[in-house]
């Protein structure tokens, strides 16, 4: 299955890149990341007055003699960096070719392997499906356990991508970046979206679409039955309307994206059948989501 | 608008019940799996429904097969609409060209009157209509087929010429409904005066009858009769001329003898009343003509011929208790002839009887002859006490041997004769046989014998049915001939007929015809007989038979044609046609129907095509 997921050449192309976040996080345990905590690092962040039991070897001198006011230097903490893959597993991600959950898991253990590297704490989470929290994956250790992760994840029968969202906001405390691979179907992607922006996370959203989803190919009378339980809808497959599902889906689309941005975010629509290398060069460098 | 099928649009209620009924059936559609459905739009299209029963829902589909089935409805009602005109779709004109057409009462005639109208109908008639034009003379004629062509229609209406014998309106009047048997929405419109009579036997089938009324006035004056009478004291000649008229009117009588006039004088008429006179005629002339110089409508009538001779004209009785069509129309063909038919003998023509006889000649045909008034008999095959012939017995087969050569059997020959039965006969005191045969044992046998003398008789020893004489050239030469030797010698071959009527004379060669206008023209015989149609106008033809000079004085005696009011209504067949002041037309419009629906249908088809 990891051989499935990544070829060795996809390893190669993702070696010399980090994730790209614009925000900070505060990290657990020092790491590569430099956090906006005040700390004992060599980066310098800033000056403020010297108060009694400071460091004196943090006292600048020069500022001193010159100035005759005390003033202590501050430095930026280097901590790692949480990474959230959130993989939207519902029924719907089993259509395309090759499927959209198969394209999913491949670029998550693109993007969890560029983290790993980076030497961020990686989380592997499964939309819909109510598992205890996992131990964050780091360094190179961590990346046979991602890979195993990835294996594991299968179509799931939970919840819906908005509720599933929404929950992982509530109750995920270590804030970083989510990096959110999924179809998007889902009237109410949009709100869980701004859901996740507002509680400090920094979205990195790939929508992932079949190529079936942007042009259906049907005909004649249809009863069309919802994959995630939606209520079924009868139509009369004709240029009028799959015209109207076009505009639909575009709109939709567009909504995520906004949702997206406003929050902070990174969108991009790709397809299922996507290579990873021209996602990687058309995608990713140049929208600055690894650098 | 009127509807010709208006009980078709019951249709429309049923008929879009099921349409409307069929989109009230569910749709019983395909499962397809989605990821979502949220993005789809809930439209469905009901092109095509099977299954329970739904809401009815707006569908542009169901309207416009609504529509389309209306449309088709409301065409097979057969909507027409009523405008004013003559012509329909499909016109058979009927034009009187008869006597009474050429009265002056509209100018020039009326029946320029009549061209004039359909001159103008056809002018304008639309394309698609088409039009024929009939000519409703003394023999009808179909003087243009249905055609669309004006140009050819015109030239047909300029070809109708007038006649001044009666029209034979019956026959006119069914070859219209011939014509136009096979046309729906037909019209047959008669522009006449209404001047003939009644027609019985005629059916318009799905045709309409129209009548154009030609004429406004009855003023007309005519010669009703004009007879000669020999009697001990010298001949004299009586005349009467009938006012047809409500209104008194005068005019001027000329009598002619020989062409030369022996009296002239004025005369006037009170309305519905008859005026007559009596001269003394001189005994040596042959033709007596009248002459009437009138102001009244119509010229035809204002021309009489009385012909001395006696036998220039015969009443003829043909007795016939089997009848004998073939002898009919021999005898009918003559022109002096006017033929009575009988099964039995009328007993006021019995000898025995008083009074004179009412005709000429009595043909006895399968009927033994008995001794009649009349002061000529003709027998075939039973003789009687009075005949020429005492019958002796029968024989069959009989072979023709010879004729003596004498004026009555002047081109006849019956040597190829097949006679099947035959009376064996002999002579009676003053008989000549004329022609002779031999029976199968070789005896000699009279075929014809004749006799003249106070009464001129002619036997034929054979009845014309019992052998193929009347298939052969000879037997209407030998009626003819027969007919001239009962009748007496014809002096100056002057014969009086009804114009009009078509007559046959025995010919052998090609015969001169001079009509009264001066234009002559060559008839050829047929069946050793000339048929003249042409006797159009009334006045004198002159013919050359065989080098021998004939003249023939054609006149219109037709009380019914001299009565010239109009008449506001005909009677044809069952029914009566009311003259039509301002005719209606009707223009079908199921067409115009038809292709609305073709067109909503094709909209609907590519409605469908869009949305399926």
């Amino acid at each position: 299955m990891t051989a499935a997921l990544l070829e060795p050449r996809d390893l190669r192309l993702l070696a010399a890149w980090r994730l790209n976040p614009r925000r900070t996080f505060a990290g657990r345990v020092q790491g590569e990341r430099l956090t906006k905590r005040r700390g004992l690092s060599i980066e310098f962040a800033d000056y403020r007055e010297y108060v009694e039991g400071d460091d004196l070897r943090h006292l600048d001198w020069n500022v001193l003699a010159r100035l005759d006011n005390a003033v202590v230097k501050s430095y930026r903490d280097e901590e790692d960096l949480a990474v959230h893959l959130l993989i939207d597993a519902s029924p719907s991600m089993r259509f395309g070719t090759p499927s959209k959950l198969f394209a999913a898991r491949r670029l998550a253990a693109a993007l969890g392997s560029v983290a790993l590297a980076g030497g961020d704490a990686v989380y592997v989470r499964v939309l819909g499906r109510r598992e205890p929290p996992q131990p964050p994956m780091r360094g190179r250790p961590g990346y046979s356990r991602l890979m195993r992760a990835l294996d594991g994840v299968g179509e799931e029968q939970a919840g819906r991508l908005a509720s599933s969202l929404v929950e992982f906001a509530r109750t995920e405390d270590r804030r970083g970046i989510a990096v959110l691979l999924s179809d998007g179907f889902d009237e109410s992607a949009s709100n869980a979206i701004r859901v996740l922006g507002g509680r400090g996370f920094e979205l990195l959203f790939l929508q992932i679409v079949a190529d079936e989803d942007l042009e259906p190919i049907l005909e004649g009378d249809l009863r069309l039955l919802d994959e995630e339980g939606g209520e079924p809808v009868e139509i009369t497959a004709n240029s009028i309307v799959l015209k109207e599902y076009e505009k639909r889906l575009g709109e939709h689309n567009a909504e995520l994206q906004a949702s997206v941005l406003r929050a902070g975010g990174r969108y991009a629509l790709v397809r299922s059948r996507t290579p990873l290398d021209m996602l990687i060069r058309d995608v990713w460098r140049r929208d600055g989501w690894i650098a | 608008m009127n509807f010709a099928a208006a009980g078709q649009l019951w249709w429309l209620a049923p008929l879009g019940a099921i349409i409307v009924a069929l989109y009230l059936l569910r749709m019983r559609r395909r499962d397809q799996h989605v990821p979502a459905t949220f993005l789809w739009p809930r439209r469905t299209e009901e092109v095509r429904a099977n299954a329970l029963i739904q809401r009815l829902r707006f569908n542009w589909l169901m309207v416009l097969q609504l529509l389309a089935l209306a449309l088709l409805v409301l065409a097979l009602a057969r909507p027409i609409s009523m405008q004013r005109g003559l012509t329909s779709q499909v016109t058979v004109f009927v034009v009187d060209s008869g006597a009474s057409m050429g009265a002056t009462d509209q100018k020039p005639t009326r029946l320029d009157e009549a061209k004039r109208q359909v001159s103008g109908a056809i002018s304008g008639a639309r394309i698609q209509d088409r039009v024929a034009l009939i000519e409703a003379g003394s023999i009808p004629r179909v003087a243009c087929s249905l055609s669309s062509d004006k140009a050819k229609l015109q030239d047909a209406l300029n070809g109708i010429a007038q006649t001044d014998a009666p029209p034979k309106m019956d026959e006119a009047l069914r070859l219209a409904a011939a014509l136009c048997a096979d046309e729906s929405g037909a019209r047959i419109v008669v522009l006449s005066d209404g001047v003939f009579p009644k027609v019985t036997d005629f059916a318009p089938g799905r045709a309409s009858v129209l009548y154009r009324m030609i004429g406004s006035s009855d003023k007309n004056l005519a010669i009703d009769a004009l007879g000669i009478t020999d009697s001990g004291r010298g001949r004299s000649l009586f005349c009467s001329v009938a006012n047809d008229g409500h209104a008194p009117v005068d005019a001027v009588i000329s009598i002619f003898a020989d062409g030369a006039v022996i009296d002239s004088r004025r005369l006037l008429v009170a309305g519905d009343r008859s005026e007559g006179f009596t001269l003394g005629a001189p005994a040596a002339a042959h033709v007596f003509e009248a002459r009437l110089d009138a102001h009244d409508d119509l010229a035809a009538d204002n021309y009489a011929v009385a012909v001395a001779d006696s036998g220039s004209h015969m009443r003829v009785l043909l007795v016939a208790p089997a009848g004998d069509p073939f002898l009919e129309k021999a005898l009918a063909l003559d022109p002096r002839v006017t033929l009575d038919k009988s099964e039995a003998l009328p007993d006021t023509e019995r000898a025995q009887t008083n009074g004179s006889s009412a005709y000429d000649l009595v043909v006895f045909d399968g009927a033994p002859e008995v001794e009649v008034k009349a002061p000529a008999t003709l027998t075939f095959g039973a003789p009687g006490p009075g005949s020429p012939a005492i019958r002796t017995g029968d024989t069959q087969k009989p072979t023709f041997t010879d004729a003596e050569d004498v004026p009555l059997m002047a081109g006849v020959n019956l040597s190829s004769t097949f006679i099947d039965a035959c009376a064996v006969v002999k002579p009676r005191n003053g008989a000549r046989a004329v022609a002779v045969g031999r029976t199968g044992d070789g005896a000699e046998l009279p075929l014809v014998l004749a006799r003249e003398g106070a009464r001129r008789q002619l036997y034929v020893a054979f009845r014309p049915g019992d052998s193929d004489l009347p298939l052969q050239f000879a037997f209407p030469i030998f009626i003819s001939n027969a007919l001239d030797f009962l009748g007496g010698p014809v002096s100056g071959g002057s014969l009086v007929v009804p114009v009009g009527a078509p007559i046959s004379l025995p010919a052998s060669q090609s015969v001169k015809l001079t009509d009264p206008a001066g234009t002559v023209h060559s008839l050829q015989p047929v069946g050793g007989s000339v048929a003249i149609r042409d006797i159009r106008k009334v006045g004198l033809y002159k013919l050359d038979v065989d080098g021998k000079a004939t003249r023939i004085y054609a006149t219109l005696h037709d009380p019914a044609s001299s009565h010239i009011a109009p008449a506001d209504n005909l009677s044809l067949g069952a029914g009566t046609v009311t003259a039509s002041i301002r005719p209606v037309r009707t223009f079908d419009l199921w067409r115009f129907g038809l292709l609305a629906a073709l067109a909503v249908l094709t909209a609907e088809w590519i409605l469908f095509a869009r949305r399926s």
